[in-house]
């Protein structure tokens, strides 16, 4: 057997070396480069949260002194324990919960309906509706906020409902940020799924509505575990609408929350706000972290079908 | 039998008919002035502020049997500001709503007069600031009633031991606490050029002033202070642009010596960046309200015991303190603005004002120069009298950043800070002085369009 390793071999009178197995180095070397890019990157994103995590277990004395904003020196769980002893923050951590549950839930119902309808029943215009979902998705909240105020206004002195300061409006109006997208998600993978499944199964007697739920979702499964990431971090995370929408300490939820109660005119709470926001980023991580894969199988496949 | 209702009689109803339809409508009063009224008040940060507040307002609406909701919002993430915006595009939402500065101005259309607020609160506790003036009164006319909570100044708060170590002035002597009158002597040395000898001695003793040169209010409000107290102005009060004067080059060179002696960070600085460097121990100076000293009475009792609040350096014009002024707009859409006056008036009852003074530790200055003597000022410790001097009396004069262009103009200067912006390119950037009036001027001349 020839060997792998290097050899010479004589040239024109010059020796030279013959490299065998370069493409394993160039592998290596390119190896090399990732990691030290990937380690640039951690360094980069890890650090905000590293110094909230400092913060969060300082007095607010040793904040405002002039130390070493690095290091620790006196380290403490006050402002856990102050916030987890809070009613106000568990109450806005419960509305958060409640309305991201709610949202993903009517989100993922409406998504799955509509792009079923859309990806595969064919009917007159489901092309250009498709398309005009995905482009309701490209309408900012910042131009929403204002006519969706004047819509539950004019309820309000139509019917007498109020509308606004209810943490429950939050279900009703997150579904116009989550809707558009986890429709096109959807869309895109049902349309990944080869036709002759559905053709059978019809040919076999299954209504669409058996087809949906026999054959299309249990095989969609990582684009629908995708879109409910999607909508449930878009509902966790939105700001705008519970800061227009809603008022009183207790209809808001996490985000809006921390923001409003714990800083006051040019006085910030540093430490129970880093916490605040460190608590309220525990359930999306926690989510990412165990269904990663899913999300980003179910965003590639939407991506390259339909 | 004759009748009651002669020709005469009736000619005199008529004609007092006609006069009360002239007159503005009354304020809600008596047992069936039933109704509702919706109030949004600025959410304030002194523990217990709120409470005063929602305390008198039902109160009062026990008393007038009126149905009061009252939210209090945060100006936090611009959320008050949101829902202004909100509420005047939609015509609907709360009948009274807190409007700190510049966002009453920008409200005139959606906001009901309220000369005859106004001229009953003038008549009580007679005239009102310079400040309240300008921004309140626009085309002739009150736009709005007076706020207390959120009106405030920003004067100096000086650090007593530094002062006296590092630049040899006694601020308590200066500025003595209730009982005793200013030391004119030493006061009319607090020029803006001590000021600057100042700032040079505290930065060699290591406590450098915590002066904030970013894009933000403090920023805004100080800077503006001393530029009214040079007289230069970026737009006169007909709408020209002034800015290519001999008074705004001599304050971007007076700059250009103090940036020497400031923190190099002081272009980044937020909103919390000079209550820091306070509380910290490390600045000699700040200019503020008592907040910053309030923290550090909370997470750094020895430097509290030393901070001193006094009046603003002395300019060629006058002494100016920078102010924040507020407001409570009543919509013009409301359904209840008698209602809504009613209260305001309430509000503004000599006891009234004491108790929301008392509620807010003194942060909260009313804006009438005749309820600035309260005992609140004078008790609140430590150290003691630390705060008598924080509202604005004498010679002071409260001062509106952007002053005096017209408030469409003067709003833009404060929301894109272009003062601020101006002096950084001369401070940080290198730019010559008429080339930051030059790029100022461009900046002035796009607002005169928009």
């Amino acid at each position: 057997m020839a060997s792998a390793t290097t050899t010479a071999e004589v040239t024109g009178g010059t020796q030279r070396a013959v490299r065998v197995g370069s493409i394993s180095r160039g592998r290596k070397r390119a190896l090399y480069w990732s990691y030290f890019f990937l380690v640039l990157f951690v360094i980069f994103f890890l650090t905000p949260p590293l110094y909230m995590f400092l913060t969060s277990l300082k007095s607010s004395a040793e904040i405002g002194a002039a130390t070493n904003p690095w290091w620790v020196f006196g380290p403490t769980l006050e402002n856990y324990i102050a916030l987890l002893g809070s009613s106000q923050f568990l109450i806005f951590f419960k509305n958060s919960v409640v309305v991201s549950l709610c949202v993903v839930s009517v989100t993922m119902v409406i998504a799955i309906f509509a792009a079923f309808s859309l990806a595969r029943m064919g009917f007159w215009g489901s092309a250009t509706l498709a398309t005009g979902v995905f482009l309701t998705y490209l309408i900012p909240d910042t131009l929403l906020f204002i006519p969706l105020f004047k819509i539950f206004a004019w309820i309000h002195d139509t019917t007498g409902i109020e509308l606004i300061n209810h943490w429950w409006l939050l279900i009703i109006v997150y579904p116009t940020l989550t809707v558009p997208f986890c429709t096109w998600i959807m869309i895109g993978y049902f349309a990944s799924i080869p036709k002759e499944l559905d053709e059978a199964a019809l040919i076999d007697g299954a209504s669409y509505f058996q087809l949906l739920t026999r054959i299309f979702i249990p095989v969609a499964l990582p684009g629908i575990i995708a879109a409910t990431i999607f909508a449930f971090t878009v509902s966790w995370a939105n700001f705008l609408y519970p800061l227009a929408f809603t008022t009183s300490a207790d209809q808001l939820v996490l985000p809006v929350g921390i923001v409003t109660t714990l800083i006051k005119g040019d006085v910030f709470n540093w430490g129970q706000i880093m916490t605040g926001a460190l608590l309220g980023a525990a359930p999306p991580l926690i989510i990412y972290a165990f269904l990663m894969d899913y999300y980003i199988s179910g965003l590639t496949a939407g991506a390259t079908k339909g | 039998m004759t009748s009651i209702f002669t020709r005469r009689t009736l000619l005199k109803t008529g004609a007092v008919a006609a006069a009360a339809s002239t007159l503005p409508l009354p304020f809600v009063h008596g047992a069936h002035a039933a109704g509702k009224l919706s109030v949004a008040f600025w959410d304030h940060w002194v523990p217990g502020a709120n409470d005063v507040l929602a305390k008198l307002c039902n109160d009062w609406a026990a008393k007038e049997k009126v149905e009061i909701q009252i939210d209090f919002v945060t100006s936090q993430g611009d959320k008050l500001m949101l829902t202004s915006a909100a509420e005047a595009q939609a015509k609907s939402g709360h009948d009274m709503i807190t409007l700190p500065s510049w966002y009453a101005p920008a409200h005139t259309p959606d906001l009901e007069n309220s000369d005859d607020v106004w001229a009953e609160l003038i008549k009580r506790h007679g005239p009102t600031t310079a400040a309240m003036t300008y921004v309140g009164k626009q085309d002739g006319h009150w736009i709005a009633p007076p706020a207390l909570p959120n009106t405030l100044t920003l004067p100096s708060v000086g650090r007593i031991d530094i002062f006296k170590d590092a630049v040899g002035l006694d601020l308590t002597q200066m500025y003595p606490p209730q009982g005793g009158e200013p030391n004119k002597e030493l006061t009319e040395k607090w020029t803006w050029d001590f000021f600057l000898d100042a700032a040079e001695k505290c930065f060699k003793a290591g406590h450098p002033f915590g002066l904030p040169m970013g894009q933000t209010g403090d920023t805004m409000n100080w800077v503006g202070a001393i530029f009214n107290a040079h007289g230069a102005e970026l737009v006169d009060k007909d709408g020209n642009v002034t800015v290519k004067s001999d008074a705004v080059k001599h304050m971007l060179d007076y700059f250009k010596k103090l940036a020497q002696f400031l923190p190099s960070d002081v272009y980044a600085w937020d909103d919390a960046g000079n209550n820091k460097a306070l509380i910290s121990g490390q600045a000699a100076l700040i200019f503020n309200p008592p907040s910053a000293w309030a923290v550090a009475v909370r997470d750094a009792p020895k430097v509290a015991e030393q901070c001193w609040h006094f009046p603003s350096p002395k300019g060629p014009k006058g002494r100016f303190d920078a102010a924040q002024v507020s407001f409570w707009g009543i919509w013009s859409f409301s359904p209840n603005k008698a209602a809504a006056k009613s209260l305001a008036l309430h509000l503004w009852e000599t006891e009234s004002a004491k108790q929301l003074v008392a509620g807010s530790k003194g942060y909260d200055i009313p804006a009438f120069a005749t309820l600035r003597n309260f005992d609140t000022w004078a008790t609140e410790s430590p150290p003691k009298g630390g705060i008598w001097n924080y509202p604005p009396r004498g010679d002071i004069i409260e001062s509106v950043s952007g002053y005096p262009a017209p408030a469409r103009i003067a709003n833009q200067i404060f929301a894109q800070a272009t003062t601020s912006k101006m002096l950084s390119l001369h401070m940080q950037q290198g730019k010559t002085a008429e080339q930051a009036m030059d790029w100022a001027a461009n900046e002035l001349e796009g607002f005169m369009r928009s």
